[in-house]
């Protein structure tokens, strides 16, 4: 089993001015089964725009995305193929990812009803299974979402997602809305959770260090391109890229206390991604653009063993 | 401290309705200069400490008891009119998110031009204040400040928004600046130039500050001294180095721990704090953090710590993590 995303590219009009906008232009991953991705990069660098694509709720432009060699959107049908229900998708804010009116046990229930997953007469026997997974006692099914905790939230935002025995969950920034003392919780449950059911995981986030801690591949984007992707150690600890580096200088770090931290920030803005410069997308904020960058594409190449970077200036 | 620029002293903020205090007997100064970072999870307190030194508390809750001096005066006890003159002249305030501190339907430059002229009630030199917002543009580093001053907020940014609501902050001169989570809704690149930007400033002018955040990593490298919040109390207050690097309240060293480390090259299971924080009303006579303390006895839960220096910090806590923390 695997997931293979091959040269896709996601274009959406915008229907004011009839301008372009490149979601995503171009990437390729393969990630084979059990195995996690991490997915990092700042907003607008299509992140999650991929991330939908892979459950099927985006359509690409052009390229596949596909899972045990089957595609996820069926384009005959033009409508999400039979096996969606083994791949799912946990939202970042459970507040609004589930229905504040419905009592968590029957947001469950939904779900095992809607895909025929289970009898009528084991749903409810399937509820406290899951609950009991995700670490939430079964006595709480008949809460409502407001009357739980952040952290409680998102175990149930996880345990609907688990309902249809996934074998690929895509989690974007699931625990970035989550307080400081929680989200250790949180990250732990999904590395428990993909170890005991043997779980592939899509892992987006900003968040550098979390990226860090649960990722065995790591793909860091930029304006709708993959810039460096390969083993988490050697991008995160033999950086090549220079985007890849920036943004490691710019993640705060607890473990430092070092007033002149802040001193050499990477200048300028994220482009609009409706007006894209030519040549390499980073080359406006790069620190080692040569003149040109601002005329090749650059497109992955392999610096060292399954180690890819997208820039000709490093060699 | 011998001379603080600012000093608030038991203050405790309650609902009006019910009088459920939110934030409880908090003590602290500011000394010329000096930033001073707040860092608590949500419900802790960290941002109407912070509404209450510039009189904003929201409507249905109020400032019950303690007080705050500013210049000789006391900022709880003082009227809406000489409050006024000195919320933005003395003590101005970055918020987080600056689409909503912004006035949507008016021009960048007119909105600088309005804080300067009710501020300082000088209206006659319009060519003057033009001048001085072009130069606190520019200063803040935006790039063409002309075109800025006749902009729209929506036409600008995230990042750009907020250095326009520094450059609105600083444009008469602060004392103190208060910063209630001002980079959380930016991307850590553009964070990072935020962050430089205030450091700079503050250097320059030698600006006291008070920065409100959850993220442990930024004030690590911003400010002097850290205070940390948790159900509506100071549970611990220190320099920055001795809170990040000899904590000593079991809450902090518990929030540190939580966090993945860059240098863990194993990747070791992370170390989470069981349980919620509780409603700050409903602990008064027991430490807040008892319920989800590995180190809390019988004390913990029928005394309520206060702050006492240690031989690194000030913490209120029965049971210091010591040297191995």
């Amino acid at each position: 089993m695997s997931l293979s995303i091959t040269d896709v590219t996601k274009r959406y009009k915008i229907r004011v001015t009839g301008a372009q906008v490149n979601a995503l232009n171009g990437v390729t991953i393969d990630l084979p089964a059990k195995q996690t991705l991490g997915i990092v990069g700042e907003s607008g660098c299509g992140k999650s725009t991929l991330a939908r694509m892979i459950v099927g709720l985006e359509q690409p432009t052009t390229g596949s995305v596909t899972w045990n060699g089957e595609p996820i959107f069926d384009k005959a049908k033009n409508m999400i193929s039979s096996k969606h229900s083994r791949i799912q998708l946990v939202f970042q804010d459970p507040y609004s990812s589930l229905n504040p009116r419905q009592k968590i046990g029957d947001s469950i229930a939904e779900v095992l009803t809607v895909h025929h997953l289970v009898e009528k007469s084991a749903v409810a026997a399937r509820i406290d299974e899951l609950l009991t997974e995700v670490g939430i006692s079964p006595e709480l099914a008949h809460r409502y979402p407001h009357q739980l905790s952040g952290g409680q939230r998102q175990r149930i935002s996880v345990a609907r997602a688990l309902a249809s025995q996934p074998d690929l969950l895509v989690l974007d920034e699931p625990v970035s809305a989550l307080d400081v003392s929680v989200r250790a919780e949180v990250m732990n449950l999904l590395i428990d959770l993909r170890e005991r059911l043997g779980l592939t995981y899509i892992f987006i986030s900003h968040d550098l260090s979390m990226i860090r801690h649960i990722s065995d591949q790591i793909a860091v984007m930029y304006l709708g391109r993959i810039v460096e992707s390969g083993p988490w150690d050697a991008v995160l600890e033999n950086p090549r890229h220079p985007y890849t580096k920036a943004l490691i200088a710019a993640m705060p770090d607890h473990t430092v206390v070092d007033n002149s931290a802040y001193e050499a920030p990477l200048k300028g803005e994220v482009p609009d991604p409706a007006s894209m410069p030519t040549g390499c997308a980073f080359h406006l904020r790069c620190p080692i653009a040569v003149p040109s960058c601002s005329v090749n594409a650059q497109h992955l190449r392999e610096i060292e063993s399954n180690h890819q970077i997208a820039c000709q200036e490093v060699t | 401290m011998t001379n603080p620029l600012i000093a608030i002293s038991g203050l405790t903020v309650s609902t009006t309705d019910d009088n459920r205090a939110l934030v409880n007997d908090v003590s602290f100064s500011i000394a010329l200069g000096e930033a001073v970072g707040v860092v608590g999870e949500s419900g802790s307190g960290k941002t109407l400490t912070a509404l209450s030194l510039l009189g904003l508390l929201p409507r249905g809750v109020h400032a019950t008891s303690g007080s705050i001096t500013y210049g000789g005066k006391d900022l709880l006890h003082t009227d809406g009119e000489s409050l006024r003159s000195i919320r933005g002249n003395e003590i101005a305030m970055i918020y987080q998110d600056p689409m909503t501190a912004l006035n949507p339907v008016m021009k960048l430059g007119a909105q600088l031009i309005e804080v300067i002229e009710s501020h300082t009630g000088d209206t006659s030199n319009a060519g003057n204040a033009r001048e001085r917002v072009l130069a606190a543009f520019s200063e803040v580093g935006i790039p063409d400040p002309k075109r800025a001053y006749d902009s729209y907020p929506h036409e600008f940014s995230g990042g750009m928004r907020q250095r326009v609501m520094i450059a609105m902050a600083l444009i008469l001169s602060p004392q103190l600046l208060i910063a209630d989570e001002p980079t959380t809704a930016l991307d850590v690149t553009i964070q990072q130039q935020i962050l430089a930007l205030v450091m700079q400033e503050r250097r320059k002018r030698n600006m006291s500050m008070l920065w409100i955040t959850h993220d442990l990593g930024v004030v690590a490298n911003l400010v002097d001294r850290v205070i940390v919040m948790y159900a509506g109390r100071i549970v611990e207050v220190g320099s920055v180095k001795d809170v990040f690097t000899n904590p000593q309240h079991p809450y902090t060293a518990g929030l540190l721990a939580s966090l993945p480390k860059a240098s863990d090259k194993n990747r070791t299971r992370l170390v989470s704090i069981p349980g919620i924080p509780p409603k700050p009303w409903t602990v008064s006579q027991s430490c807040a953090f008892s319920p989800r303390c590995g180190r809390a006895d019988e004390q913990c839960r029928t005394n309520l710590p206060v702050l006492a220096t240690n031989s690194h910090t000030e913490a209120a806590c029965f049971h210091l993590m010591g040297e191995n923390a």
